[in-house]
């Protein structure tokens, strides 16, 4: 598939991307070690131009730096995290809360795990999974280094762990997914759309899996960087048809979720999910769904 | 659990470990509570869980979360360095004697003490001697989080 390609999908979308739209670098503060205004004070100390990012609670974006974010000895102490902007969202909408349990369906890198256990104050339990042991290594290392003590890691598809009448009081799916352009250059030569339709079916099982643990009234947040309708409107449509749910409203800098795409009339209530334009959020794509078992 | 028994004895820590509470997966090390321990379902497939102490690698390579717990506890075995020196020891440098700003209790070979900068604990050396002079040489620093993604 081409760029020509994606790029006309967005349009009949309603949205005239470029393709070289970027997102800015930004961080989030680990509450578990440290507060805000240190933080602000260690890179006055070092020189760099920073400003808090208004719809995140810990978030903030570099506008200048003249040192490697990645090798502070603040970052090795774990006192922040580079997070790009919308993907620290998700876990500010889900709100965990200390002596809850949570489930993080596909956790590695492990950055939105160490913001539930900050969310968390170290308190409840975390049960994070993924199939991915490479990347279950950053997790782990990422959870050592901000700190996190109140985390279950495991190793495999979350889909086919079998908890039993265990059930969690909040879900995240941080799907697979294609991605996006903004975070990959590479993405337009990448992708092909029967990709994107078999990650759709893949995101369907995981779906399913999250309503099969989660506690009646409980949480699940759906969050894919991706801006194709059949890993975002489509399943959560897929979903309220299927599944004893419904959606929630939330706050957040990105536009409703679409409930008309390519000639497909979908469910008004997808109007409450939420999608980052790049070209309006100055963020990677990105979509969130706050679902609700009824 | 020996060796880190062993190395919290070495550096003076008091801290109580109920051999209940700890669970080994790989030679890694974890401290964990009843919640959590009541939550594992597949032992075979878990990978980290609660507190990481630390790892039996030859030696006890203690984890950056002992460590602060360390460092908050304990009150001889510490010196202090200044942000330079600072630097140059999560990059994997031993440290010079002339480097050390402050220190809790005399140096002594053969004796490991927690490298502070403030109050921030950036790892740990053990006091050597070469070519008659004392150094202290570096055992960990956080660094090794870096040095770790490099490999992965």
């Amino acid at each position: 598939m081409s760029k020509e390609f994606f790029l006309e999908r967005y349009s009949q979308m309603g949205h005239n991307l470029t393709g070289k739209e970027k997102t800015q670098q930004s961080l989030r503060v680990n509450s578990l070690k440290t507060t805000l205004l240190d933080i602000k004070k260690e890179f006055i100390k070092k020189g760099a131009r920073f400003e808090k990012i208004q719809w995140l609670k810990d978030g903030f974006c570099i506008n200048e730096v003249n040192f490697s974010l990645g090798s502070t000895i603040e970052y090795l102490l774990g006192h922040y995290s580079i997070q790009e902007a919308a993907s620290q969202l998700p876990v500010e909408v889900m709100s965990p809360k200390p002596y809850e349990k949570i489930l993080d369906m596909c956790a590695a890198p492990g950055g939105k795990t160490s913001q539930i256990a900050a969310w968390m104050k170290n308190k409840g339990v975390i049960v994070a999974i993924d199939s991915n042991r490479k990347r279950l290594y950053s997790l782990e290392n990422h959870l050592e280094r901000c700190g996190v003590k109140n985390s279950i890691v495991y190793w495999g598809d979350s889909s086919e762990f079998n908890f039993g009448n265990d059930k969690f009081d909040r879900i995240l799916l941080d799907a697979p997914c294609s991605g996006n352009y903004v975070t990959d250059p590479k993405w337009f030569k990448k992708r092909k759309l029967d990709d994107i339709k078999k990650n759709s079916e893949n995101q369907k099982k995981l779906l399913k899996a999250a309503i099969n643990n989660i506690k009646q009234s409980g949480v699940i947040i759906y969050t894919t960087c991706s801006l194709e309708p059949e890993e975002n409107e489509f399943n959560i449509q897929w979903l309220l048809e299927n599944y004893p749910v419904k959606l929630e409203l939330f706050e957040g800098p990105g536009s409703s979720g679409l409930i008309e795409i390519f000639g497909n009339k979908l469910n008004k209530e997808l109007t409450k999910t939420m999608r980052f334009w790049p070209e309006l959020t100055n963020t990677q794509g990105f979509y969130i769904a706050k679902v609700v078992k009824k | 659990m020996k060796e880190l028994l062993d190395f919290l004895n070495d550096i003076g820590s008091k801290i109580i470990l109920d051999e209940s509470e700890i669970v080994n997966i790989n030679n890694k090390c974890f401290k964990i509570n009843n919640e959590i321990k009541s939550l594992i379902i597949n032992r075979s497939r878990l990978v980290y869980i609660g507190s990481f102490l630390g790892k039996s690698k030859k030696k006890w390579v203690p984890s950056t979360i002992l460590l602060e717990e360390m460092s908050k506890e304990i009150e001889t075995n510490k010196i202090w360095i200044d942000d330079e020196a600072a630097w140059l020891f999560v990059c994997g440098r031993d440290i010079f004697l002339d480097k050390i700003l402050n220190l809790s209790t005399e140096l002594k070979e053969g004796i490991k003490y927690l490298v502070m900068n403030n109050e921030k604990c950036l790892g740990i050396v053990t006091v050597e001697s070469q070519n008659n002079k004392l150094i202290l040489s570096n055992n960990f620093d956080i660094g090794d989080f870096l040095r770790r993604e490099k490999n992965i």
